[in-house]
């Protein structure tokens, strides 16, 4: 399974939330990206995201839809790492950026549940 | 003045006493809109000139703008269109924050301004970009107590025993005030963003005030300032050194 960010939902990516402008994080994540996730858990296939093509990314567009995807869909780093794949020839440092904010938000997570423990 | 003009409050000041400036802010348009008598408070403004200089103002984040900006500075630059990330990411960490940081501190929304002034016997466009908020430090300063950032500047200073505002700046670009934040892990990385893309050559010529600390990165010069600045003022450069991507990928 593939998704092309630039073709799919738009050449330029744009902040963090619906309510700071259009083509947000949270508009990408809840409309294209967690539905092909969640379907590509369901048929046990890998997902692979393609990054190239757009005008360029905030960081809080990239966190908040991949590490998103652990803080506010409850996945995990476990279920996702191994099922997510990143294409990215354009600007390769992407890559560990989103890895990053993935592997901080799973820390947020479990932060989180030995706080309340 | 956008407030003082829709509320018909009258006004004055005096020009730049230096000659380019005077300059510029003449050609940018600026008094034509100054001194129209009808003047709305609005959520956007597009000031453009006979010049080459062009105004935009905005309160939400506007990735398409910076998309069409960078068709038109490219085109300045290169000969043609091209795709400048570093540029992008730059105007969208910068309207985010703007937009962010108001609200955190419970203010009404707040514009944003970004001129883009085209050089094109140099093959140069100079982003200028605004805001009027409360600045990078008064903001951090501000922050309610369940706030990421409530008592950070106070923890950069005991963990890095630095001395004041303009040293801050430095590790605030390095992702330090990112990673001495406690609890949300996911902010504070809008202006590491924007000095990475200087760092990468990306962009050029990356020059900042906020408060009372000056930045520019050409000399590497980091400065206190006598008169304060309340509110953020980032300027830089693209011109055909930087990388850019093909238009079409």
């Amino acid at each position: 399974m593939k998704i092309k960010i630039a073709s799919e939902f738009s050449t330029a990516p744009g902040p963090r939330y619906i309510s700071e402008g259009k083509f947000s994080g949270e508009q990408f994540r809840k409309e294209k990206l967690l539905p092909k996730v969640l379907e590509a858990i369901d048929k046990k296939s890998k997902l692979t995201v393609d990054l190239d093509g757009t005008s360029g990314y905030g960081t809080s567009f990239l966190e908040e839809s991949f590490g998103g995807l652990i803080r506010m869909d409850k996945l995990s780093l476990a279920i996702l790492k191994p099922m997510l794949e990143f294409i990215s020839k354009e600007e390769p440092d992407l890559i560990p950026e989103i890895e990053e904010d993935m592997a901080e938000a799973q820390q947020h997570e479990d932060a989180k549940k030995g706080d309340a423990k | 003045m956008i407030r003082f003009k829709a509320k018909k409050i009258k006004f004055n000041g005096d020009f730049p006493k230096n000659s380019e400036a005077r300059r510029i802010i003449t050609e940018s348009g600026f008094f034509d809109h100054l001194l129209k008598s009808e003047f709305s408070d609005r959520d956007s403004y597009e000031l453009t000139s006979k010049s080459s200089i062009f105004t935009h103002a905005m309160k939400n984040v506007d990735s398409e703008l910076g998309a069409k900006l960078i068709d038109a500075a490219s085109t300045t630059v290169w000969g043609h269109k091209r795709r400048c990330t570093g540029v992008q990411r730059s105007l969208i960490e910068l309207m985010q924050n703007t937009n962010n940081h108001a609200a955190e501190m419970g203010e009404e929304e707040k514009h944003w301004w970004l001129s883009v002034k085209h050089v094109a016997d140099k093959k140069l466009v100079a982003f200028s970009f605004v805001d009027y908020g409360v600045g990078v430090f008064y903001s951090l300063k501000n922050k309610p107590r369940d706030n990421k950032f409530y008592g950070v500047l106070e923890r950069m200073f005991e963990r890095f025993r630095y001395g004041d505002n303009s040293d801050v700046l430095k590790l605030i670009f390095q992702g330090e005030l990112h990673k001495t934040a406690s609890g949300q892990p996911f902010r504070g990385k809008g202006l590491p963003g924007v000095y990475e893309a200087l760092q990468k050559n990306k962009i050029s010529n990356l020059a900042m005030i906020t408060n009372n600390v000056f930045f520019n990165s050409a000399t590497g010069e980091y400065r206190i300032l006598q008169n304060e600045f309340q509110g953020t003022f980032v300027y830089w450069e693209l011109n055909p050194t930087n990388m850019s991507l093909p238009y079409e990928n």
